[in-house]
């Protein structure tokens, strides 16, 4: 039995065909985009958050004077 | 490694397997290859516009693309990737108020007491036919339809992505059948 269902989705992917390359080149714009984001984001995290304690009243610098003092056991 | 490595015999839930343990895009190109056009084939049905089509085609890629870690291998990789483009799709014409009938849930219908549409009558229909016929009927029921005669799905597949119980997608397919040859009737009157 033929299926004309299936006729016509082959009819839409050679449709696609000229389309195909434009919609992947978006796609991997926005997937760059989202991966600079993630990037970034990964980078300044730790600023980020400091920045925000700072605006909230903490003491980054109090944090940090702790973290060298374990990290130099003469002291 | 480019897309062309990529054995075609590679089956879909491996080449996933490989994309999220190496981040390497040419798995997921084989992917796009796979089914782009498949894609874009449903979102060019259910939204009639080739350039909103295309537009949906891309975004649906974003989301197989946000959530493939999420795909859990419990249904085949091809349904649940059909199922994010008719809801996508489906929230589309929702959200533009194109099609009441998405509004209200048709339990009650006359449809009921005419006879069974043989599945011949559908598939067996002149392609240029049954791409007018498509554009007549409401979304759901072409929605119901291509799940069914196109992506050949079962009626537990297709319920779980329409979310109603199996005695109600078999409801549903029946008169999607009958709104169709309905719809056909009327277009094509004096033609058979």
């Amino acid at each position: 039995m033929s299926n004309s269902f299936k006729e016509l989705e082959k009819l839409h992917e050679e449709e696609f065909e000229k389309k195909s390359s434009e919609v992947k080149k978006q796609i991997d714009g926005t997937t760059s985009s989202y991966k600079f984001i993630g990037d970034i984001l990964d980078l300044y995290f730790n600023k980020i958050v400091g920045v925000f304690v700072a605006m909230t009243g903490g003491d980054i610098a109090d944090k940090s004077k702790n973290n060298n003092k374990k990290d130099n056991p003469t002291d | 490694m480019l897309t062309r490595d990529i054995p075609a015999t590679m089956s879909d839930e491996d080449v996933i397997k490989e994309y999220l343990a190496t981040q390497n895009s040419a798995y997921f190109d084989v992917l796009y290859k796979r089914y782009s056009g498949k894609i874009f084939g449903k979102c060019i049905s259910l939204l009639k516009d080739e350039a909103k089509a295309a537009d949906a085609t891309q975004e649906v890629f974003m989301k197989i693309l946000i959530n493939l870690s999420k795909f859990s291998g419990k249904s085949k990789f091809s349904t649940w990737i059909y199922s994010i483009t008719y809801n996508f799709c489906i929230d589309v014409i929702r959200r533009a108020k194109k099609d009441p009938s998405l509004l209200v849930d048709d339990m009650e219908s006359t449809y009921d007491k005419e006879d069974d549409v043989e599945d011949i009558y559908l598939l067996e229909m002149k392609v240029k036919r049954l791409k007018v016929i498509l554009e007549e009927i409401p979304t759901m029921d072409k929605s119901i339809l291509l799940m069914k005669y196109q992506d050949e799905m079962s009626i537990k597949e297709i319920s779980s992505i329409t979310k109603k119980s199996e005695s109600a997608v078999k409801m549903k397919i029946k008169r999607a059948k009958q709104k169709f040859k309905k719809t056909y009737k009327e277009v094509y009157k004096g033609d058979e």
